[in-house]
């Protein structure tokens, strides 16, 4: 008997039922987990894009001013 | 509120300082850097930031020559830019050299900040940027000479496919974990996730999808014999038919959704925050968002197979979880909107947000559409018309192009350490010539779409098709070509102002970049997360209870936020879950593809024929799969069985019908028709817009080579038999026969050089026998016949070796009968 008759018997199609469940599960699970957390608790790691601008040590003389355009700040 | 206007201006540097009348942060001149400093280094997202520009030029114009192509038949002059061959070159072009080295750019620069230290490796970071680019450049070269696995955003060859699998994990993957594993700041931000699952899903997709026989590298090891570059460039995959539709939709929209999806919306998690000065609106619902969206589009790709030979099982599971598809695309788009609360009086001055909030509309609208078309009966009426395409640009012009430039925008200031932008105004000016580009691109397309689905299916009175010549459709929609190709140029007039705005800013910069300055302790590398939170539930409650009660404190998932390794094997258990229910079952389930007894192996001529189809690009306008749609059938013929396509490496399906589908095309005109179709398409078919086949009557056919592309059939279970060691002298008798029956068609040699014009000298039928076109046309004189033919005698002493020679060549008896099928179209 090959590993296809095996899979052919063992009445496969109700693998969509099966993945709506454990999709349903595994949601249900991570949202509870997840909203049950306190807000004070995600404020600090939803803040981190903020405060990750790193400093520039060189002087102004750095700047070509010949190089200057009529660009207003983006 | 002023700081926080001043923040979201320009950066952190000298010119920004400068021009704010701040003093700089003092120089540190030759000091070096302190145990808790290092500096990031910016270059090498330069390098991805101008390839983005670059390809994006490159990619948006071989769009619009191709629109106007299909207004102007004429433009396929050469073959090499003939429509079949430019198209993968746009869609690879701008999915993965335009979108690719957009989130490079985003990544190599996000990722850094967000973990507090500088990428781990800068040598693979460069590896990583050239080898990147020869991808492009190997695709820009091959895609037009016709090297294809004709497998939708996947059509490059196998030696590019080896060089994408070494830099996307060998060098991108090693240097992203490696930055990820020497990080400063605990806990990984959203925007990383994403990264995470980008990384981990497309080099699955990719290497599964990818699955091949070198036809000439087979032949090489075999047999010693070298064949030519063309077959050494050449692959089979290792999947057929059902099977390789299957495995392509899976890999095909992955690549929408880990490829231009995930990473785009890790770009948004990063970037629009910093660009509004605000954080993302909910955590919480990012990380709702991330899993239910991880764990749904993996499973979503037989939505695009639906109504064909793929067991309605498949289909149904992919519709059903497009749908739910909406739940966290929403999420997603709700949360990037609303983390613009408060800041929307900044989005008519900032284009920066002005391209952000038009992204996520767009993100928001083509997921809404993209469940929708995954209904059966819509996608029944939407299937192979430009819907399908107006669908695809809204996503990838609104939300893709716009996300970029937004980023673009944003970055240029700081990458260029100037401190500004070169022209607002500019940037607006390409804001609203890409939006109105991008509407009269998708409206003209919807209308396209939907005209072309009801004519496919209007009935007259008297029960019949309405429009039964297929051209009757094609004519309505050149209005609409027109339109498109408008909006096309108006999209790309806009990139090409965004350039020049970006070019003018760069060059504003410096005299010399400086590497900017981080500053962070290294994690102590004793670090253990802190305990679970103990039950708040007396001692009389179960230990269920208990620890549902602590899964309740929300501690599991914070601490999975600060462990790389266990996150990204959650990510792959995520994704695999779908290979597990889905990809097992349509392989090892036989009766997925119930096998055809009068289904034979295609002649060794009507191989090589099938790959001077493939190699065309003809599945980009034609299909080959008949829908069990009544109009269909009344237009095609029989509806397609997944039986047919067993020996199909690859299959040719097809997604879309810029002409009628050809999966019963054989026998249905004659040999003479066909070559004439090649040469003069429009003569033959009046108001025809496919481009003239010249070539394929001047180029001849390489007999020894379809040897090695026999025996490569043969390793993947072909059962060609002595065939393989005959395919030349077979192909040869074969396409004499086609040669001597053509002549006769054509009432003469005269007659038939006549026809041909100056596009080739004919001498007898031997020398019209080696020309390309009789492989051709034997392989679509083929198609769809094998279903009504009578099945060949049982023989089970024959069948482990094979059929035999003959039988293979006998099956071309009848096909010099037209009109054996019948059906309008």
């Amino acid at each position: 008997m090959s590993l296809s008759d095996i899979m052919g018997n063992l009445a496969l199609d109700v693998y969509a039922q099966v993945a709506l469940v454990l999709f349903l599960v595994s949601f249900a699970a991570i949202s509870l987990n997840v909203l049950s957390r306190r807000g004070d608790q995600t404020r600090r790691d939803a803040a981190l894009p903020l405060g990750d601008e790193p400093e520039y040590r060189s002087p102004p003389a750095n700047i070509n001013p010949a190089r200057a355009g009529r660009g207003g700040a983006a | 509120m002023a700081q926080a206007e001043e923040r979201s201006a320009g950066p952190a540097s000298p010119g920004a300082d400068r021009a704010a009348g701040r003093e700089p942060v003092a120089s540190a001149g030759a000091r070096s850097l302190g145990p808790d400093e290092f500096r990031y280094d910016d270059s090498i997202v330069r390098m991805f930031f101008w390839a983005t520009m670059l390809w994006g030029i490159v990619g948006l114009l071989v769009g619009v020559i191709l629109a106007f192509q299909l207004a102007v038949p004429e433009l396929n002059f050469l073959p090499q830019v003939a429509f079949g061959r430019l198209r993968p070159l746009h869609t690879n072009a701008v999915i993965f050299a335009f979108g690719g080295n957009a989130i490079f750019a985003a990544i190599y620069y996000s990722t850094p900040r967000l973990c507090k230290t500088p990428m781990a490796s800068p040598l693979l970071g460069r590896l990583h940027f050239w080898g990147w680019q020869a991808v492009i450049v190997s695709a820009a070269l091959t895609l037009p000479m016709g090297i294809t696995q004709s497998k939708e955003y996947a059509e490059l060859e196998w030696p590019i496919d080896l060089l994408i699998a070494v830099v996307w994990v060998g060098f991108f993957g090693v240097n992203f974990f490696w930055t990820l594993a020497r990080r400063r700041e605990r806990h990984l931000y959203v925007a990383i996730w994403f990264y995470i699952a980008t990384i981990v899903t497309v080099a699955m997709l990719h290497v599964f999808n990818n699955l091949w026989i070198p036809v000439g590298l087979a032949e090489l090891l075999t047999t010693g014999t070298m064949p030519s570059p063309e077959a050494m460039l050449k692959s089979y995959p290792v999947y057929a038919g059902v099977q390789d539709a299957f495995m392509q939709w899976w890999y095909g929209h992955n690549a929408v959704a880990f490829f231009l999806t995930t990473p785009f919306l890790g770009l948004m998690y990063y970037f629009l925050p910093k660009a509004a000065d605000r954080p993302v609106f909910s955590y919480k619902l990012s990380i709702v968002h991330f899993w239910s969206l991880v764990f749904i589009y993996i499973w979503a790709g037989p939505h695009h197979l639906h109504y064909t030979a793929l067991p309605q099982w498949a289909s149904s599971l992919g519709m059903l979880f497009s749908l739910m598809l909406w739940m966290p695309s929403w999420g997603g788009m709700i949360n990037g909107l609303l983390t613009l609360r408060g800041a929307w009086h900044k989005v008519a001055t900032d284009p920066v947000l002005k391209f952000f909030v038009l992204a996520i509309t767009f993100y928001g609208m083509s997921t809404f559409e993209g469940p929708m078309l995954s209904i059966k009966t819509v996608n029944s009426l939407s299937h192979y018309t430009d819907w399908t395409i107006a669908h695809v640009h809204s996503g990838t012009l609104g939300w893709n192009g716009f996300m970029i430039f937004g980023m673009a925008y944003w970055l240029a200031p700081r990458l260029f350490q100037t401190g500004g932008l070169y022209s607002q105004k500019l940037a607006s000016l390409h804001f609203w010539t890409a939006t109105i580009g991008i509407l009269l691109y998708v409206i003209s397309m919807y209308t396209a779409g939907v005209t072309q689905g009801l004519m496919w299916r209007a009935f007259d009175e008297t029960g019949h098709l309405q429009y039964p010549d297929f051209i009757e459709t094609v004519v309505q929609l050149m209005p609409f070509y027109w339109i498109r190709a408008v909006g096309g140029v108006l999209y790309l007039t806009g990139i090409c102002l965004g350039v020049y705005n970006l070019f003018m800013t760069w060059r504003m910069r410096p005299s010399a970049y400086e590497s900017p300055v981080g500053r962070a302790a290294p994690l102590d590398r004793n670090w253990t997360p802190a305990p679970l939170p103990a039950s708040r539930l007396g001692a009389s409650n179960t230990n269920f209870a208990k620890a549902g009660d602590q899964w309740l404190q929300g501690f599991w998932h914070r601490r999975l936020e600060a462990r790389m390794a266990r996150f990204t094997i959650w990510v792959l258990i995520a994704v695999g879950a779908a290979s597990l229910f889905e990809i097992i079952p349509t392989f090892l389930i036989r009766s997925n593809v119930p096998t055809i007894s009068s289904v034979q192996p295609y002649t060794p001529l009507e191989l090589a024929g099938r790959d001077i189809y493939v190699a065309e690009g003809c599945y980009n306008c034609h299909s080959q799969m008949i829908r069990p749609i009544f109009a269909e059938v009344r237009r095609y013929g029989d509806y397609s069985k997944p039986g047919e396509f067993v020996y199909d490496h690859p299959f040719q399906w097809g997604s879309r019908r810029i002409g009628p589908d050809l999966a019963r095309e054989g026998g249905r005109q004659s040999h003479f028709w066909h070559l004439l179709h090649f040469v003069q398409p429009a003569q033959v078919t009046t108001g025809s817009i496919m481009p003239g086949y010249t070539h394929l009557v001047g180029e001849r056919t390489n007999f020894e080579d379809i040897r090695a592309r026999v025996r490569a059939m043969a390793m993947l279970g072909v059962p060609y038999g002595e065939a393989v060691n005959d395919a030349p002298d077979m192909a040869r008798a074969q396409a004499l026969e086609i040669a001597q029956a053509t002549i006769e068609q054509a009432q003469g040699l005269d007659i038939l050089q006549g026809s041909l014009a100056d596009h080739a000298a004919i001498v007898d039928a031997q020398d019209l026998s080696e020309r390309k076109v009789i492989a051709l046309i034997a392989y679509l004189q083929r198609l769809g016949v094998d279903l009504t033919r009578p099945a060949p005698a049982a023989d089970p002493a024959a069948e482990p070796a094979g059929a035999s020679a003959a039988e293979i060549v006998g099956s071309i008896g009848s096909l010099t009968q037209p009109g054996t099928t019948g059906g309008a179209r």
